[in-house]
């Protein structure tokens, strides 16, 4: 093996450092990221590290390893190093990927603590970008949700007061691996099989599992979702 | 920049250099503006036919992020100190007291996984049940969360038909037409929508979701006649309210507890 030269170790050892404290402060926020949000973000992060499940589906197994803090964190914290403050297009945004600003930096907006969302919903944006954030996979992108997109009713899938349709939008997934589908998986179960969580956290996981798996826009893959989830 | 007297190879360098540059700033300005975030697009706001919408008015104001109450539990005050007094007009009970006032740091803290929401919030005395009905209104229409807590842990321990009417009542607000403002429309990004509107319905879902679980649970609850009008008048408010999975969820209720 090479022994490094006079000029190369110096360099060698400020690399370890950098490496070494960037790995301890995971994530680092920017410095325009207000101390509000960063403390939410935080707390919130803290929060998902905590939990723990009796047990976990197939699919949860594949994702995210066993339902645990331990598994969530590893998850958050090998996707995403850097959070900073972005408006992510404006509109209701919460937080986001912008990939040529970065594959492991997300984004969130100042809604993160305005917006009136459950913690778990807040955490399932943020699991849901963090999924955004893998380049081996071409950044997960959504699938345009099908012409007509419809729900049981027949009816067009559309946004409640604004009318928008989501058919021909990019607001789909085709796999129950992308955002959607890896967000929904998580959601369950933590609703089914998380052992530490509160009442009202176990009902919001399934409140919002319930609307991420809509966005599954292939049956097959929903029905096997579907399956997973009731296999235990 | 280069002049008469520079060598042809020190022109040639900085021209080359001044066109890389030049070239970068194109490409960069071409990528910012067709590159956006992993988000979507925002939808033109298009409006539904409110018209047959309850009457009760949004109120305009701006949800409490309860910041100043942060800051001044980091000077270290004492939480009675800090917090509101009751809205009800009822004197709590020493117990009671204490429970409203962890209600009020779970509420700041704004941990959905604080432990005493389940060791603490069960069993409470009516007028623990009063004063938490009044402290519902008491929120801003845009504390969606706050407001679906309250009304979670009132139908979670639903005693009456007291409490089942606070529940209708739930039906009859003008339903949250944007997180942001519960009054007006926003545009809507498809993207991550649904959740949003999940959160704009959430005391409406919370309510129905517990009421469910009172029913498969406590069934003898509703042996009593009036209890299981007042829980039918329930789902028929829920059933008229205007959004889809308020009244898909209303429904599988009422097809399955035959209300």
């Amino acid at each position: 093996m090479k022994s490094l030269s006079l000029k190369q170790g110096p360099a060698a050892l400020l690399l370890t450092i950098f490496i070494t404290v960037g790995a301890s402060a995971v994530p680092i926020f920017d410095a325009n990221l207000p101390k509000d949000i960063q403390t939410q973000m935080v707390n919130d992060l803290q929060f998902m590290g905590e939990l723990q499940g009796e047990r976990q589906t197939e699919l949860h197994k594949q994702i995210f390893g066993s339902l645990s803090g331990a598994s969530y964190k590893t998850f958050f914290d090998t996707r995403v190093l850097r959070v900073g403050l972005n408006s992510c297009g404006g509109g209701n945004a919460v937080a986001c990927v912008i990939p040529f600003m970065g594959s492991n930096r997300m984004f969130l907006t100042n809604n993160f603590i305005k917006f009136s969302h459950p913690q778990i919903a807040r955490m399932m944006v943020v699991y849901h970008e963090a999924r955004h954030t893998e380049v081996r996979q071409g950044n997960w992108p959504h699938d345009t949700c099908p012409t007509p997109f419809l729900d049981e009713k027949g009816n067009d899938k559309k946004s409640i007061w604004t009318g928008a349709m989501l058919a021909g939008e990019d607001a789909c997934d085709s796999t129950a691996f992308g955002s959607y589908g890896s967000s929904t998986i998580l959601l369950k179960n933590v609703s089914k099989f998380c052992t530490n969580c509160s009442e009202k956290v176990k009902m919001d996981a399934d409140i919002y599992a319930t609307d991420q798996l809509g966005r599954i826009d292939r049956d097959d893959v929903k029905k096997s979702m579907l399956a997973d989830f009731n296999a235990n | 920049m280069p002049t008469r007297n520079s060598s042809p190879s020190a022109r040639r360098t900085i021209f080359t250099w001044l066109g890389v540059g030049l070239g970068g700033c194109l490409i960069g300005g071409f990528l910012l503006i067709t590159l956006r975030p992993i988000h979507g697009p925002e939808a033109k706001p298009q409006g539904p036919d409110l018209s047959q919408a309850p009457a009760e008015k949004a109120s305009p104001d701006q949800i409490d992020t309860s910041s100043s109450l942060l800051g001044k539990l980091a000077e270290k005050k004492t939480a009675t100190e800090l917090l509101p007094d009751p809205p009800s007009q009822l004197k709590l009970s020493p117990e009671d007291q204490k429970k409203w006032e962890d209600l009020q740091e779970i509420l700041v803290s704004r941990n959905d996984n604080d432990p005493r929401i389940d060791k603490e919030f069960k069993n409470l005395s009516d007028q623990m049940h009063r004063t938490l009905q009044a402290q519902y209104h008491e929120f801003p229409l845009e504390n969606r969360n706050q407001r679906g807590l309250i009304a979670f842990l009132i139908a979670r321990d639903l005693k009456d038909t007291d409490d089942l009417e606070f529940l209708k009542k739930i039906y009859q607000e003008a339903p949250c037409l944007s997180l942001e403002n519960c009054g007006s429309r926003t545009s809507s990004d498809p993207h991550l929508s649904g959740i949003d509107e999940s959160s704009m319905n959430y005391p409406q879902l919370v309510s129905l979701y517990q009421l469910e679980a009172k029913l498969r649970t406590k069934p003898e609850l509703f042996l009593d006649g009036s209890m299981k009008d007042y829980a039918r008048e329930v789902i028929e408010q829920a059933l008229r309210f205007p959004v889809s999975s308020v009244q898909k969820k209303a429904a599988e209720i009422q097809s399955t507890y035959q209300l």
